[in-house]
């Protein structure tokens, strides 16, 4: 018997499943995505309980509400993605979890603290999303990398680069826009 | 808030970033405006790949969502995709050059009325809503469009009924049972890759699993430790191929 390792069916067709209440459905949307998903949830929380939480919440929440996911508006692991993003700014921004992610801060900048070209490993896509990367300008790239990894505001992020609110809302903005149109010209 | 202002916001709207008292006038806005809209949905995706592909999930993690889906009700979980264990490989291989007792048994669909089979779909979804497994396999195996098979091995038999939508059930009360610190673990193989589709516990009853049918090549069963594995070390005690 000759094995290869094939994922054929689509996500849409995955979501799609799940309102039959499909486990194995979600088992392989799990299996795809868990990894970015709590991956996220913890480079953002710093921390592992709650990046739990907030994993446990979005899966929960996709096997609950699967028609939430709108495959017209950008593909599952973005839909993902963004929740967690929302859910985990959600929390930092609570003061029992803000205490609970700055107790864990220093010990995860040593051993976690990566920037955004460091975070794109896998091999297949890291190098189209590198050269992405590269496209952006150091300005472009911290900004970015404050708001979206570290979470925080873009009033935040103009003070920590101590720069002009818009200007940082410029950046962000034409940033993720040049990163996009890179991303899919190498597509 | 003016149209090119609420723009010059979407970017950090995309990230989460704005301050709150911004964020009601750009999702009154978004709701009205589908190019906003696509802007911060490409943002959004542009953003999902600087996310690091190679983070891991811990492992119980998925136990954890499997209790919130399931709360107490009896249906066994199937644990993600893993790849095919060069032990397991190897054992399915011989099973197969073993020449297994393979019985595949499909009836007759021209003795089925179909106004029978439709009420016989909505009783087994009544009975797996119900939890009560052995009505919903004896419901399932006078489909006429399902698959009935013998899974067959070293250890002792089962019975596998899968429905035309991949919804499966295995019968393995013929398995010997077990003890307390091991379990039965269904395996599924489609295309080549192993599929958990179900812990079987360590005195098998009737449990369901869900496949994807038209990619199915086999059926297998090990022995694991309780709680099943991610991927199995095991040799196989029962299997069953489908003839080509």
């Amino acid at each position: 018997m000759t094995l290869t390792i094939k994922t054929k069916t689509d996500d849409s067709f995955l979501v799609a499943s799940l309102a039959q209440k499909d486990e194995g459905a979600l088992a392989e949307i799990y299996r795809r995505h868990s990894g970015q998903v709590f991956g996220l949830a913890r480079r953002l929380t710093r921390n592992d309980a709650l990046a739990e939480e907030v994993s446990q919440e979005v899966f929960l929440r996709l096997w609950k509400q699967p028609a939430k996911f709108d495959p017209s508006r950008g593909t599952l692991r973005t839909f993902l993605l963004t929740h967690t993003h929302g859910r985990s700014i959600d929390l930092i921004r609570s003061e029992s979890a803000r205490r609970m992610r700055e107790d864990k801060e220093n010990s995860l900048m040593t051993t976690t603290g990566r920037s955004i070209d460091e975070h794109v490993i896998d091999l297949t896509i890291a190098e189209t999303v590198r050269t992405a990367v590269s496209q952006l300008t150091d300005d472009e790239r911290r900004a970015i990398e404050l708001a979206y990894f570290d979470g925080h505001s873009y009033r935040e992020v103009a003070v920590l680069l101590d720069q002009p609110e818009g200007t940082i809302k410029s950046r962000i903005r034409t940033g993720l826009r040049r990163l996009g149109t890179t991303l899919n010209e190498l597509a | 808030m003016r149209h090119d202002e609420i723009r010059e916001l979407l970017g950090v709207y995309a990230l989460d970033a704005i301050e709150p008292s911004e964020s009601e006038a750009v999702e009154a806005h978004l709701s009205i405006c589908p190019e906003c809209r696509g802007e911060v949905d490409a943002h959004r995706a542009a953003a999902s790949y600087l996310v690091d592909v190679s983070d891991e999930a811990p492992a119980h993690l998925w136990d954890r969502l499997n209790d919130g889906i399931h709360r107490a009700e009896v249906v066994e979980f199937r644990r993600p995709r893993s790849k095919l264990s060069p032990v397991f490989a190897v054992a399915a291989a011989i099973l197969v050059l073993a020449g297994l007792v393979v019985q595949t048994i499909r009836l007759d669909q021209t003795k089925v009325e179909l106004a029978l089979a439709q009420q016989t779909t909505s009783d087994l979804e009544l009975a797996l809503a119900a939890g009560d497994l052995q009505k919903a396999a004896t419901l399932a195996s006078t489909n006429p469009a399902a698959t009935t098979a013998v899974i067959d091995g070293s250890l002792g038999a089962g019975t596998v009924i899968i429905l035309p939508n991949g919804v499966g059930f295995l019968i393995g009360e013929d398995l010997p049972s077990l003890d307390n610190q091991h379990t039965y673990q269904l395996w599924a193989i489609q295309e080549g890759e192993v599929v958990s589709a179900g812990i079987l516990g360590s005195n098998p009853g009737v449990t369901t699993f869900t496949i994807e049918r038209e990619l199915l090549e086999g059926l297998v069963i090990t022995a694991e430790k309780a709680g099943g594995v991610a991927q199995s070390q095991e040799t196989v005690v029962s299997a069953w191929f489908p003839e080509t």
